[in-house]
């Protein structure tokens, strides 16, 4: 994938995570979490990507006010903010499989200190594949397996599954 | 100077609002094992971190019978909360440093990406830091040189 690579240094690199305040076809501005004061990011013919999920890239810019942005730009000479790519609603959960019904699973969340937080639903985006490139075989997926998935945040605690590995 | 090869992958545990069930909510709640994770800085959470004992690690989850390129998870440096290891992206040269401020991952993976040799997934790398090597989340790993 293109990248800025005339810029690529960790100087000029900013990762922006929060809410989406305004997007058009121009630019995204966005309050990051924890802060009071947006952040606007420029787009840029040839370099800038718009993710869904976190499998498949799209030209056309898809996210709305209010929607979670994570952005990932860098800063050039002017001080302008130039955006390489941009995930709306970008989520990646691990836990282990509480409950499977036909496609769905539900998912208890586990932090890395090994407590479990808030379950969440996962269903399976008709592209989905495994971290590995493989399409995802939901019957050899049983109840107990640990999961790290990848995908977009449908609503408040339903994941549409991009990429999923169990173990 | 340590020089290693492993794979990496991402996560965001260490994400500001991504916990939940904090008290207050919207605040901080988990901040790693070391207390300074932050999603948004160059960090990552490293599977042999000094102070953890055997049986919550890598190699106590894989056992001593589990090898990746003949190498078993009791192989893996011990390193300490605070240590700046070298990352460097196999696939593009892209690098930078970041800080291990957490523990994990725990999953026995030996993994191939950009004609490498078969790779231990040992180190998760805060969203900024692996979109800062990669330039996106598309791919679920990458392989990785490890310096300190």
């Amino acid at each position: 994938m293109p990248m800025h690579e005339k810029f690529r240094t960790p100087e000029r690199h900013r990762f922006i995570k929060g809410i989406i305040t305004q997007i058009s076809d121009v630019s995204v501005s966005i309050i990051p979490y924890g802060e009071n004061n947006e952040v606007e990011g420029f787009y840029v013919p040839e370099i800038t990507e718009f993710w869904k999920g976190g499998l498949s890239h799209i030209s056309e810019v898809s996210g709305r006010p209010g929607d979670q942005g994570t952005m990932s730009a860098f800063v050039d000479d002017s001080g302008k903010l130039l955006v390489e790519t941009l995930y709306v609603n970008h989520k990646k959960v691990r836990g282990k499989i509480a409950a499977k019904k036909e496609d769905i699973l539900i998912i208890q969340r586990q932090d890395s200190t090994g407590l479990s937080s808030s379950d969440i639903t996962l269903k399976f985006h008709k592209d989905a594949v495994t971290f590995d490139d493989i399409p995802v075989e939901m019957d050899k997926i049983s109840v107990g397996q640990s999961v790290i998935a990848q995908g977009e945040m449908i609503g408040p605690n339903l994941l549409d599954v991009y990429r999923i590995e169990v173990n | 100077m340590t020089v290693y090869y492993c794979s990496a992958s991402y996560y965001d545990n260490c994400d500001y609002w991504s916990t939940s069930n904090c008290t207050p909510p919207g605040t901080y709640c988990h901040r790693g094992a070391c207390g300074t994770c932050d999603n948004s800085y160059y960090q990552c959470a490293w599977a042999n971190l000094s102070g953890f004992p055997p049986e919550n690690s890598i190699a106590d989850t894989c056992g001593s019978s589990w090898l990746c390129n003949d190498k078993h998870a009791y192989d893996i440096p011990k390193f300490s909360c605070g240590t700046v290891l070298w990352v460097q992206d196999l696939c593009n040269d892209n690098g930078l440093n970041v800080t291990i401020a957490d523990h994990g991952p725990y999953v026995c993976k030996c993994e191939t990406n950009c004609n490498s040799v078969n790779l231990m997934r040992i180190i998760d790398l805060t969203e900024a830091a692996y979109i800062y090597l990669e330039g996106s989340f598309s791919r679920g790993h990458i392989p990785v040189m490890i310096q300190t």
